[in-house]
């Protein structure tokens, strides 16, 4: 088994009282798509400057490619492919002179096929990087990030704030990528519903930490709706009661998110609630804003019972 | 080949490949011995992991509703009518599955469930 | 190698207008010299110079795009190595192309010392200039705000300099307060702001690096920089501290004064007025007190033949004044008298028909007179002879010299001893030897011990005590007229027979900016017209002095076998001309001073008197402290 593309092991990330990434750890095997998933300023970017050499961790450590990156590792920042989340470049490039600049530095830069993205993208080689759109920038970055033909892609945000088009381009872009090449993406974004397209694997992340990571599709299955039509009983609100999730009450319904279902859990709760209940399955926008709440409200569970 | 892929929908990406797949061969838009896009193909048009698209297509393949042709891609097995009347009958099944365990959910007993739709099958031919 | 290519190229098209801009400006400052080569030679060097700074510091930190550099595949070090390697280049080539401009053209006559604080400005506007690039993050306007704020620590040094160095001593008057640019203690100064950047600097490598990185660390940068600050600082704030002051008791008016004496706490001088000779007296400790006047000697008349004088002579009540009068060669001996002078009548009439070569002290108020040619250049070729004077009592004898006399006859009298150069050996040119004789003794008799000086010397400056001879040379120590260095040596003449010497070290300090700056331009094929500033030699009273490039370093040598430095001294205003009676004319071309006893003060301080200037106090820190316990 070859190792891993991308490895972070029990990293911490400190600025001064801050905390932004707190003991992460994940593996990101070569050729898959993974989603790194969590909300604005949750430590994706975080942990993906460390992934690219910008910031020391404040401890524990991070391998792309089976080496260090950081301090400027050139050999490995050949087969890196980055877009950062706010596309900076020189601003006073013209489009083409970007590329030049790039050719200049990449050993493996494909000219003919920074080309033809130039013409899919539909971008004017003559216009200034400061004159671009944003979705214009956006693919300018992908591009640099493609042409090189690297081994590992890393994305930050890399179709946020973006129309839905230029976003369809950039996805197309990557899955073709992906299957021609067998290049590792990983991307973080904060769109749930792309991610849940075309990732294969996803860790979700809140304030630093790591919530849940692995198999997209058991991540998604690992939690689901379970809808108790009118019961004489309330469910318990204690910690980890049978594994509920969350509950809440609507009319004279309780939704339940259960996580890891089977049929001892559900016998259980059918028994506890006293009327059978329907099971749904959740989206992975779902799950994930499910999975963000938890965490929040452990925190503050936490920080109540430490202050007690 | 037309496709549409609903992530929301609890049902698998890959399923819902599979899925759609089989109602083209059902509904007669793709006839046997045609090709099927290639998963790269597949994968871009659907802006899905290209992995999703294998693993219906080995599925597929498993169940024998597609082959693979060494380096010419996938393409749908047996003669047209063989094919076409295959799919119908799963897809038939499937929806029947659903439609049953509804019921049962609803409450309704098995004879209630075939007495309803005997009903209704007279409703709509008036 | 690619990468590294590439980022340079982007980067040298980033400065590419703004170093247009600034060649042209900088041209605009130069006065352009005839020759073409030479304007290109020296504006590509001013050029690359000024922009060494924003390049080499701020162009990694243009509009933010740090982190994208850093994300890219090339090395930022072998760039940054890049371009220092390539400056370095530029550099030379500028260098040697200027030399071989200035040497082929003929340009710069004269001293180059005028480069060092063009270049150091230069060089303290370009660390400058790239500390503000850093700080704005922007190429253009590191320069152009570089160039405005550079000003401040200019004020600033010009400010502390004022009020600093100044209060120890007064302004000079009547021109004489000609501050040169040659290395003082100023330069120790001076270098600290030129290098103050590397503070600044400092700082913002830190300032950055917390920005950047959001964690308190302090990055190599900033402790490298600021130990060499530290360093060079620490080393110049020790050279105040040790180094002595000067101050100037200026003579109350534009007179020169013909010779003094220094009696318990008074100093005696004589001073010529336009219209007369007047004795003034002046107390010793109170270095701001005025100079009273005591009498007129001599007063001359308007329309008269007047009388000028050129030495005097004081001893207790009695004045000696020796010049010129209608009738050739004079002296008139005189005795205060309730302010007033009455003329004393000497024993024997001078001789009329001999000029007298000079008049110089053998102590204990006697004086020994040398009568020869007309002219001190036609001197060796003549006959001398002495005779004693004695003022207290206004007795003149004869002093009996043999027939033959040596050749060359120069004498040099300090005391009871008498100094003459008695060989010049033909075949080695400049080949001395000193012969010490007994002051009292006929001439040319047998010396009592003689010194040797070392051959191949280039130049000579001996100074002259009782006890001691110093002799300072300029030897070519490899024989190759490339690495002449300073010598300075003490003979101890106690014991005639038995002379000992002992080398003087020359601090470094004393000479070391001149001459590794001399030296580096020697090798670089700039040979400077000028000559080697003379070193100038003070011996007396247990204490010598050098003095040259404004500095004066003082040793304590009364244990002639351990010289003690006791300190340097900067004299901004220069050391002056000696009182005439305080020199000998050993050389020809030389007026500076033999014997020289300082006049100690109270407080620790060493007084010399100046011809035109007034008296200079030494303050030595290491005696004033020694003094004070």
């Amino acid at each position: 088994m070859t190792e891993p593309a991308i490895q972070v092991n029990n990293l911490t990330c400190r600025f001064g009282k801050t905390v932004a990434v707190d003991q992460l750890s994940l593996e990101v095997p070569t050729g898959k798509i993974y989603g790194f998933l969590g909300e604005n300023g949750a430590g994706k970017t975080t942990t993906i400057r460390t992934l690219m050499g910008l910031l020391r961790p404040t401890s524990g450590s991070v391998r792309v490619l089976g080496q260090d990156p950081l301090g400027g590792n050139a050999p490995l920042l050949q087969r890196i492919g980055y877009v950062s989340d706010d596309r900076a470049m020189y601003r006073w490039m013209k489009v083409k002179e970007v590329l030049r600049f790039n050719a200049g530095l990449y050993e493996h830069w494909d000219k003919a096929h920074a080309k033809e993205l130039l013409g899919e993208f539909e971008l004017e080689p003559s216009k200034r990087v400061r004159h671009l759109s944003r979705g214009q920038l956006a693919k300018l970055a992908l591009l640099c990030a493609l042409a090189p033909q690297p081994d590992v892609l890393i994305l930050d945000e890399a179709s946020s704030g973006l129309d839905a088009i230029v976003r369809r381009t950039i996805l197309e872009k990557l899955i073709d990528v992906a299957s021609s090449r067998k290049t590792t993406i990983f991307i973080s974004s904060h769109l749930v519903e792309e991610i849940d397209r075309v990732a294969e694997l996803v860790a979700i992340l809140c304030r630093g930490r790591l919530i849940v990571e692995g198999n997209k599709d058991s991540v998604r299955a690992s939690l689901k709706r379970v809808i108790f039509p009118a019961s004489a009983s309330a469910p318990d609100r204690g910690p980890d009661m049978h594994g509920v999730f969350s509950a809440r009450q609507v009319g004279k319904e309780w939704q339940l998110v259960v996580r890891d279902l089977d049929e001892k859990k559900l016998t259980e709760l059918k028994n506890k609630m006293g009327t059978v209940p329907h099971t749904i399955e959740m989206s992975l926008e779902d799950v994930f804003a499910e999975y963000t709440a938890w965490a929040k409200k452990n925190d503050k569970d936490a920080a109540a019972t430490k202050a007690a | 080949m037309f496709l549409t892929i609903d992530p929301n929908r609890p049902l698998p990406i890959f399923s819902q490949i599979m899925e759609g797949i089989r109602l083209a061969i059902a509904t007669g838009r793709i006839s046997s011995g045609e090709r099927i896009p290639s998963i790269r193909e597949l994968a871009v048009e659907l802006r899905v992991n290209p992995n999703t698209v294998a693993k219906a297509y080995q599925e597929l393949e498993r169940q024998g509703v597609v082959e693979a042709k060494r380096g010419a891609g996938y393409y749908v097995t047996g003669s047209d009518s063989q094919a076409s009347q295959r799919e119908r009958r799963t897809l038939l099944n499937a929806r029947i599955d659903e439609l049953l365990s509804t019921a049962l959910e609803l409450g309704f007993s098995p004879e209630e469930f075939k007495k309803a739709i005997q009903n209704r099958i007279e409703d709509l031919g008036k | 190698m690619k990468e590294a290519w590439t980022l340079l190229k982007t980067q040298i098209r980033m400065v590419a207008w703004p170093g247009l801009v600034l060649l042209a400006s900088v041209a605009s400052i130069v006065f352009l010299p005839e020759n073409p080569l030479s304007t290109v030679a020296m504006l590509a060097t001013l050029g690359s110079a000024v922009l060494a700074g924003p390049i080499l510091f701020g162009l990694e930190y243009q509009e933010g795009a740090r982190d994208y550099l850093a994300t890219r595949p090339a090395s930022p070090r072998i760039v940054f190595g890049w371009k220092v390697l390539s400056l370095a280049a530029l550099a030379l080539v500028c260098g040697f192309t200027l030399n071989y401009a200035l040497v082929k053209y003929d340009m710069m006559r004269g001293d180059y010392s005028w480069a060092l604080p063009i270049f150091g400005v230069v060089l303290s506007f370009s660390l400058w200039s790239a500390a503000i690039a850093v700080l704005t993050r922007d190429t253009v306007r590191g320069v152009l705000f570089g160039m405005v704020s550079f000003a401040v620590p200019i004020f600033v040094a010009y400010q502390a300099k004022l009020h600093l160095f100044s209060t120890t001593f007064r302004e000079l008057p009547w021109n004489f307060d000609k501050i040169r640019l040659l290395p003082q203690n100023e330069l120790f100064w001076h270098g600290a702001v030129i290098l103050s950047p590397l503070v600044v600097v400092a700082l913002l490598a830190w300032v950055h690096e917390w920005q950047a990185r959001k964690r308190f660390s302090i990055p190599y940068s900033t402790v490298i920089a600021f130990s060499l600050y530290g360093v060079y600082l620490g080393f110049s704030l020790w050279a105040l501290h040790n180094d002595g002051r000067m101050s100037v008791y200026p003579w109350p008016g534009p007179m020169p004064v013909l010779g003094k004496a220094v009696e318990g706490n008074k100093l005696l001088y004589v001073g010529r007025l336009p219209k007369r000779y007047m004795l003034f007296e002046l107390d010793i400790e109170n270095p701001r007190g005025e100079s009273a006047p005591v009498c007129v000697l001599g007063a001359t008349w308007i329309g008269e033949p007047q009388v000028e004088y050129q030495n005097a002579y004081i001893k207790g009540n009695r004045v000696l004044l020796a010049g010129y009068g209608p009738q050739g060669r004079r002296l008139d001996l005189y005795e205060r008298q309730e302010g007033q002078a009455k003329p004393v009548a000497i024993s024997s009439v001078m001789k009329k028909d001999k000029s007298v070569i000079s008049v110089q002290d053998l102590s204990e108020g006697r004086l020994a007179i040398c009568y020869g040619a007309r002219s001190a250049t036609e001197e060796h070729r003549r006959e001398t002879s002495w005779s004693v004077l004695d003022i207290t009592t206004g007795e003149m004898a004869d002093l009996p010299c043999s027939a033959t006399p040596y050749r060359p006859p120069l004498v040099i009298l300090t005391g009871a001893r008498r100094y003459r150069f008695v060989e010049t050996r033909k075949r080695y040119l400049n080949a001395y030897q000193i012969a010490v004789e007994n002051a009292n003794s006929p001439c040319h008799t047998v010396p009592l011990g003689i010194i040797s000086l070392p051959v191949w010397i280039e130049s000579l400056n001996v100074a002259f005590d009782e006890k001691q001879v110093a002799v300072i040379t300029l030897t070519d120590s490899l024989r190759r007229r490339r690495d002449l260095q300073l010598n300075l040596q003490l003979y101890d003449t106690t014991d005639p027979s038995n002379v000992t010497v002992t080398p003087v070290r020359i601090p470094w300090r004393f000479l070391g900016a001149y001459e590794s700056t001399r030296q580096v331009f020697h090798r670089l094929g700039i040979r400077p017209r000028q000559k080697r500033p003379e070193p100038h030699l003070t011996l007396g009273g247990g204490f010598l002095c050098l003095e040259s490039l404004q500095r004066v370093a003082v040793w304590d040598v009364h244990e002639p076998a351990k010289p003690k430095l006791l300190g340097i001294v900067p004299t901004p205003c220069g050391w002056g001309y000696p009182i005439m009676t305080d020199a000998n004319p050993a050389f020809s071309s030389c007026w500076w001073p033999g014997s020289t006893t300082p006049i100690e003060r109270s407080d620790g301080a060493l007084g010399f008197a100046r011809q035109n200037y007034g008296l200079l106090w030494l303050e030595l820190p290491e005696r004033m402290r020694e003094h004070l316990r």
